[in-house]
């Protein structure tokens, strides 16, 4: 009797939370109502192109510039980098874990493999596109990196490093890959548009861009093999960009939380980095000075006025690669394969041409032109690199140029040698101990045997 | 329908109707014939009762029908009395121990104390009302052995940590569960910002009046709180709240308290006030943004007397031999003035009333709190209405309902440029803060120029002036919460008793931060509204029964099924980029995002004990639970009830030992107690075991992050933190064994206990390579073991009429280690910056300072174990053409630095009393635990903290050797170059600002004066008591900073890390309670 009025009570309540069976209580509840587990490959595409754009203008952009002597670290913990002291493990994990290794890479695999499936053609290539100008920028920095035994998750918890001679070879297979797509012009049945913020969908423009960095690869290799590599230069340059509007650039806004990447860096750490500012004055600022570059004022503005800094400014359009680049890249390719002589100094020209260009200033380029040209014929690497060394302001490119060529000559902020990439992050190196190599701290980037591959400056 | 049912079941029960009765009186006295004043006299089997007056007389109403009495007092054997004819019935009571008294132990069950086979500690309401603390933990601090509670902030409602035994968890909860009358309600402190910037958050126990609590009681091992389930693993608060109760001769009772309290800062991080701003020794005034104090002495500079100079009423500064210089500068002391005497005022009014059917109290308390910070405010209004019903012999209900509203207006701090002591410490000591105005705090121009830009010592740049922190930065907060409880208790046969308790607890959580724009920062403008409800539902229903089975076999049993549903919801919206100023509100802002996390898990429980006991010699008790959550649940799998579910149980049992021994005057009680004890566990938080997409976001920790959508445009990203579709329960053994000793009748006791714990199988979020292709996976992995000692010694002295004196002594020493992390991951970091933070590492204690240090010769030698500081001399950089030539060199290798754990904690209480009057003080002492001192590491960079000016300028070689061996000698000056330096402030080295946080403190003093009740005699009022109390007020510790008390992360798991922490308060309060 009293076990069916337990059992009773024991169902009475069950029905009265209104649940009868377990599963029934349960039901879906433990499916996340916040995150789906599924998107389409046009929510992806903006998250990795933001992503890129923010990294290469961040941390890559800014401990390069430091490097290379375009800017000066100046207080709290840039004044410690600045110095190089502080080039630490711990500083590299963002960009690398986060931005990187699970921000675009692994969306623009899964955006790749989802596009695949559906037979969106673009986003294929667009991908395509963007891993390889990700995997470049990292491996140019860091060298060896996971490859083959990445994206594994917890199924390889320790991934094995690949060389960067491999990471270049696949890098050269995704745009082998990109091209082609791009080429034949089939954008299947799921085209990109306006959730590609750098070329709206734009076929053509990302076959040129696709060229362009193609030709910065084998530029990068150019000491490992020159006449292969500046070849394969001259023959992308010719498929590159054919004007500063084909530049492949990510638009930021006014909106705070979708400002550029120096713009944010200037509001929340005002101070920390400038040109110039009591005795760290940056070579950049003095090679500029010599030559009487008026686009000098424009650089060195006060970064602390981040609101109208011309070049730091929220909304820029954010350069990832430039037709200015592409001139240089040609002029030096024409110059070191003993090209004709005025297409050298015709591509050297218009890179500073069309520097001046990109910023505005296309009225002030004769003048400094005039001032600069050593004539034609009388073109010469330092020339070319200079003028690039300037053109690019705060370009993560330009720390790639001065390893190659060692142009300008730069004096260490400290110590004997200016660091020849960087430490690898303190993930790596803590997790994934038997693999990394141990590159951690200042003397291991400053030793000239812990260089990069294609650094046989 | 389900929710209306149950706040319509919540609603008052009638006060029942007064049957015929009987009035008592008489004395109760000692054996030497003292009266016993405060002596509880109450009918058996109802909740009619009185106490004791003055003279040790009581006068009492007997409800026909019930004829015996009880008589109680502490230190006392208790008495019942059965009722003859005469209604005269005076009592002598002898000295003695209560060994009936019954505990609180799991869900509710009162056990004997000597059936017990674990530690529980019970904490009385006068000791909590009497603390003079607001929240309920604050008042717990030192009053019972095992529990760690540590303050946060000193902030008007900031928040309380409460651990017991240790850590069980490595990254998730391990903060003790907290049941309110049976069921579990939230005490959850959620953060609105990172967790080490933002406004001290309150933990939201504080929402319970701490007038409304009867008792509570601590539960502290495994076995005592198997029967709460998973949550219970980490120790359980058990609170009664109070009840109603038959008052004789009268149908209410009426008790009113009121209090006011004044509170100060306690220690600041010492600074210099010698040194101007300015950098190697010249002057740069505040236009021009420079941040360090590295000028030249104050005393070489004067004003020049420029009435034009926005940044100071006394002019520009110039050199004092300038021919400008008026008068010689002083140095502006911005923080003694910028801190004031805090004031809270408490009222709480209680009605309470009963029958020997029914009873009833209501409650209605007020606190409201300005802080030591200008506009920093705390107010909570509480309602509590709390009923007992008596249906029949068979059937009782009761229930209990809490309103509360609390509203807080919070200050921005921590490592935040908008952090209140960030602004406060580093402004150097020629910038007025204050514009010169007498109440700056109220007066816009000390800290806003007309045209709207900040006035402060960067030129608008920097940091935030603490003025402008205070009144346009605020953060706003608004929580309306209702908790209660229905019980239905059943007796269906003698033997078996049916209950069924359901609690609820709702609330909401309204924030809003205001950022007006130039506020550092946010220098565009920002406004975000965080908004958190929550609501969980605790239903129990239990079957219990016990009684002899035979003369001397007693036998208990309990089993029941507990569903506990919880449900949390966040809606975040943020606005960037106000457009003007003075409108600080979404409807100004031109970037507008929003966000919803919604978090819903429910548990269903079935469980079941067993106890018998032997002669009042042997105890047993046996339990045993089958838990099934959803957070195991795998979206997509077919569901399977045994894949979500574990099993459980414990043993534990007591030896009365004192029962075989002859009885004497020495031992009076002795008990012998072991227990084994498991719990298990689900992962922490739902949906860990699958992985979604989220809203994308881009940055890199140097300035805010990029939001999605981007310009209108929506991203997603695969989410870093990878699921795990095959998770297995955590596991928790706790082991205890413990000796209860009582001597000289009660007079003298001892309590102690050694546990051991191990918790295995944790699931945690683990950090992964990037190169995995994920930034963490939710794992089983991880062990932590802890073992611990825990002493309780009571003594009364002294127990006389006039004067007695007690005291109470709690031991704790845990020790709780880092037995093993993931597979390959031999460090986590849980909280601090980059660089510096609180790490779990394998074979060390739980979150360990870890950081930089100096670099030493034996450095990477057989030496080093490349985790610790290696013993050995101090490498110089002798490189002449470094920066840093003559400095110590910093290590590339990561070192562990610091314990912040404590190696012991003691609290001893010592209460006298005299007459009507008790003295009462509680001495808190802290052995050992470590704190990194961020505070004083950054102020160093800017030439703030005091050791800046103590050898500014000065040459030194420092202790070391040179790199071929010999010692260094090599002079440096030491100055902003050595301080801004790799060794110095923003530096990578930490050891030399990890320092000890031991402390001895003054944690309470309180002295209270009961009225003789004669006074009032003719009156309504029947008594009262005049208390004031001390807390906090004096403390001593080698820590050169804030209060070490305080914490950069608040409540949360990373301990052991200052930066730019709100300071602490020492309070003195005064209350009058009367009874009418």
């Amino acid at each position: 009797m009293m076990k069916h009025k337990i059992t009773a009570l024991f169902m009475g309540l069950a029905l009265l939370l209104g649940f009868s069976s377990c599963e029934d209580y349960f039901g879906d509840i433990n499916v996340n109502p916040n995150a789906p587990i599924e998107v389409p490959p046009a929510v992806l595409l903006p998250s990795i192109e933001v992503n890129l754009a923010d990294v290469t203008g961040g941390d890559i952009s800014r401990f390069s510039s430091i490097l290379v002597n375009h800017v000066r670290g100046v207080a709290r913990q840039w004044s410690s980098i600045d110095n190089y002291s502080f080039i630490v493990p711990s500083n590299f994990d963002n960009a690398w874990r986060y931005n990187i290794y699970a921000g675009i890479l692994q969306d623009a695999r899964v955006m790749k493999a989802q596009a695949a499936e559906t037979g969106g053609n673009y986003y294929v290539a667009i991908a395509n596109v963007l891993m390889a100008y990700t995997w470049m920028m990292a491996t140019d920095v860091w060298d060896a990196m996971p490859y083959r035994e990445a994206f594994q998750g917890t199924d390889n918890l320790q991934p094995a490093f690949d060389s960067q001679e491999f990471i270049y070879s696949e890098i050269d297979n995704m745009l082998t890959e990109a091209i082609s797509i791009l080429s034949a012009g089939d954008p299947g049945s799921l085209v990109p548009g306006s959730d590609d913020l750098i070329y709206g969908g734009d076929a053509e423009a990302w076959l040129k861009a696709a060229h362009a960095i193609a030709a910065r690869a084998a530029l990068h290799r150019a000491l490992i093999d020159a006449n292969k590599y500046y070849g394969d230069v001259l023959t992308h340059v010719a498929d590159g960009f054919t004007g500063m509007a084909d530049d492949m650039r990510l638009q930021y806004t006014t909106n705070p939380t979708s400002a550029a990447p120096w713009y944010r860096f200037n509001r929340d750490r005002t101070g920390d980095i400038q040109m110039a500012e009591g005795d760290k004055v940056a070579a950049l600022y003095t090679i500029m000075d010599n030559l009487g570059d008026p686009r000098l004022p424009v650089y060195s503005a006060d970064f602390s006025d981040f609101d109208n800094h011309p070049y730091f400014r929220a909304d820029r359009a954010y350069p990832l690669i430039t037709y200015y680049e592409q001139k240089f890249m040609e002029a030096e390719a024409l110059l070191m394969t003993g090209g004709d002589a005025a297409a050298i100094h015709d591509a050297f020209v218009a890179g500073i041409q069309a520097s001046f260009d990109a910023m505005g200033m296309s009225d002030d380029a004769a003048a400094y032109i005039a001032s600069v040209d050593p004539g034609e014929g009388n073109v010469t690497m330092n020339d070319i690199m200079t003028q690039k060394y300037i053109a690019m302001y705060t370009e993560p490119e330009v720390y790639n140029d001065w390893r190659r060529t060692g142009i300008p000559s730069l004096t260490p902020n400290s110590g004997s040698t200016i660091p020849y990439r960087f430490p690898y992050p303190t993930s790596e190196l803590t997790l994934n101990p038997n693999n990394t190599p141990q590159v951690d701290g200042l003397d291991a980037i400053t030793d000239p045997a812990n260089k990069v591959w294609w650094d046989k400056n | 329908m389900k929710k209306l049912s149950l706040v319509l079941m919540l609603v008052l029960f009638g006060v029942g109707s007064m049957l015929a009765q009987r009035t008592v009186q008489g004395t109760v006295t000692a054996e030497d014939g003292e009266p016993l004043i405060g002596a509880s006299v109450l009918v058996k089997g109802t909740t009619v009762g009185t106490t004791t007056d003055y003279d040790g007389k009581y006068s009492l109403t007997v409800p026909e029908g019930n004829n015996t009495l009880v008589f109680s007092y502490t230190g006392y054997e208790t008495q019942e009395i059965t009722l003859g004819a005469s209604n005269v019935v005076d009592v002598v009571m002898s000295e003695g121990i209560t060994l009936e008294t019954a505990v609180v132990t799991a869900l509710g069950v009162q056990r004997e104390e000597k059936a017990v086979g674990f530690a529980v500690q019970e904490v009385d309401a006068t000791a909590i009302e009497r603390s003079g603390a607001s929240k309920t933990l604050d008042a717990l601090n030192g009053k019972a052995a095992g529990v760690n509670i540590i303050r946060a902030s000193g902030a008007a409602g900031g928040g309380t940590r409460i651990v017991i035994r240790g850590q069980t968890s490595l990254t998730g909860n391990n903060q003790a569960l907290i049941v309110i009358d049976g069921v579990r309600v939230d005490n959850s402190t959620f953060q609105s910002e990172g967790s080490h910037a933002g406004v001290a958050n309150t933990n939201r126990l504080a929402d319970l009046n701490p007038n409304d609590i009867e008792s509570i009681s601590v539960l502290k091992g495994a076995a005592a709180t198997a029967l709460y389930g998973v949550d219970g693993a980490r120790g359980v608060v058990v609170i009664t709240t109070k009840k109603g109760r038959g008052v004789d001769g009268k149908k209410f009772k009426v008790d009113l308290n009121s209090s006011v309290s004044f509170s100060q800062v306690t220690q600041i991080t010492p600074t210099q006030t010698e040194y101007a701003q300015g950098w190697a020794g010249v002057y740069y005034p505040p236009e021009t943004g420079v941040s360090t104090s590295w000028g030249p002495p104050v005393s070489e500079l004067a004003w020049d007397g420029a009435t034009d100079y926005e940044y100071d009423p006394n002019g520009r500064i110039v050199p004092a031999d300038d021919p400008n210089a008026k008068t010689p500068v002083t140095p502006y002391d911005n923080i003694g003035t910028f801190f004031q005497t805090g004031v809270a005022f408490s009222n709480n009014v209680a009605v309470s009333g009963g029958s020997d059917v029914a009873n009833f109290r209501f409650s209605y308390g007020n606190y409201s709190e300005e802080g030591v910070v200008p506009k920093n405010t705390f107010d909570r209004n509480t309602f509590k209405l709390a009923s007992d019903l008596k249906l029949t012999d068979r059937l009782s209900m009761s229930a209990s309902a809490n309103f509360s509203k609390t509203n807080g207006r919070r200050i921005q701090q921590g490592s935040n440029t908008s952090g209140l002591m960030l602004g406060l410490l580093r402004t150097p000591v020629t910038f007025d803060n204050s514009g010169g105005f007498d109440d700056p705090a109220n007066t816009e121009a000390a800290y806003r120029f007309p045209d709207g830009r900040q006035r402060n010592y960067r030129g608008g740049g920097g940091y935030d002036n603490p003025y402008w922190i205070i009144n346009l930065a605020p953060r706003f907060d608004e929580v309306n919460r209702l908790f209660g409880h229905v019980k239905v208790d059943y007796k269906l046969h003698p033997w078996a008793t049916l209950s069924a308790n359901l609690g609820t607890d709702w609330y909401s959580d309204r924030r809003e931060q205001q950022f007006e724009i130039n506020s550092r920062t946010a220098p565009s403008g920002r406004i975000f509204e965080d908004n958190f409800f929550f609501r969980n539902t605790d239903v129990y229903l239990n079957l219990n029964g016990n009684g002899n089975l035979t003369d001397d076999i007693t036998f208990g049993y309990l089993v029941g099924t507990n569903m506990y549903d919880r449900h949390l919801e966040n809606l975040y919206t943020i606005g960037n980029g106000l457009s003007f100023q003075n409108f600080v509100h979404i409807s100004n802002a031109s970037d507008v995002q929003s966000s919803r996390a919604l978090q819903k898990s429910r548990e269903i429980g079935f469980y079941g004990s067993v106890d018998f006991g032997w002669k009042g010699l042997f105890y047993l008790t046996a339990t045993a639970r089958q838990d099934y959550v959803s957070s195991l649940i795998v979206p997509g799998k077919p569901f399977k009830l045994s894949d979500i579910g574990f099993f459980y149980p414990s043993i534990s049992g007591s030896f009365v030992f004192s029962e075989l021994l002859p009885s004497d005057d020495i031992l009076s009680f002795g008990k012998l107690r072991l227990s084994y004890a498991q719990v298990g566990g689900g992962p922490p938080s739902p949906y860990s075991t699958s992985t979604p997409f989220v809203s994308a976001t881009a940055g890199d920790g140097w300035a805010d992050d990029i939001q999605f959508p981007f310009n209108g445009v929506t991203g997603f990203t695969l989410s870093g933190r990878l699921g795990n579709p095959n998770l297995e329960p955590e596991r928790t053994t706790n082991q205890e064994v413990g000796v209860d000793l009582r001597f000289f009748k009660g007079r003298l006791g001892l309590d102690v206990s050694y546990y051991t714990m191990l918790s295995k199988n944790q699931i945690l979020p683990v950090d992964l390579v990037g190169s995995t292709g994920y930034t963490s996976a939710v794992l089983n992995s991880g062990t932590l073991s802890s073992k611990g000692f825990e002493v309780v010694l009571s003594a009364t002295p002294v127990r006389k009429r006039d004067f007695g004196w007690d005291v109470l002594v709690n031991f704790t020493q845990n020790e709780t280690t880092v037995e093993k992390l993931a597979e390959g991951l031999e460090a986590l970091q849980i909280g601090g910056f980059t660089g510096t933070g609180v790490f779990h590492i394998e074979g060390q204690p739980f979150g360990v300072i870890y950081g930089g240090a100096y670099l030493r010769d034996n450095a990477g030698t057989d030496a080093d174990d490349g985790l610790t500081i290696p013993d050995g001399n101090i490498l110089i950089n002798d490189d002449p053409t470094s920066g840093e030539y003559g400095y110590q060199q910093p290590d590339p290798t990561l070192r562990v630095l610091g314990d912040p754990n404590p190696d012991f904690l003691v609290g001893i209480t010592n209460t006298f009393r005299y007459k009507s009057l008790s003295l009462s003080f509680l001495i808190d002492w802290k052995q050992g635990g470590q704190m990194w001192n961020g505070t004083m590491w950054a102020l160093t960079f800017f030439g703030r903290a005091q050791i800046t000016a103590e050898n500014r300028d000065k040459i030194v070689v420092f202790d070391g050797v040179l790199s071929d061996g010999s010692p260094n000698n090599i002079p440096v000056q030491v100055g902003n170059n050595y301080w801004t330096s790799s060794v110095g402030g923003f530096g990578s080295v930490d050891e030399s600002f990890v320092q000890s946080t031991t402390w001895v403190r003054l944690r309470e003093v309180t002295l209270s004066w009961d009225f003789n009740p004669k006074w009032f005699s003719g009156t309504f009022v029947q008594g009262g008591s005049l208390v004031v109390n001390g807390r906090n007020l004096y403390f001593w510790t080698p820590y050169l900073g804030v209060d070490p008390e305080t914490s950069l992360q608040g409540t949360g798991n990373a301990q052991g890390f200052e930066y730019f922490n709100m300071p602490s308060t020492r309070s003195v309060s005064v209350g009058l309670n009367l009874s009418f």
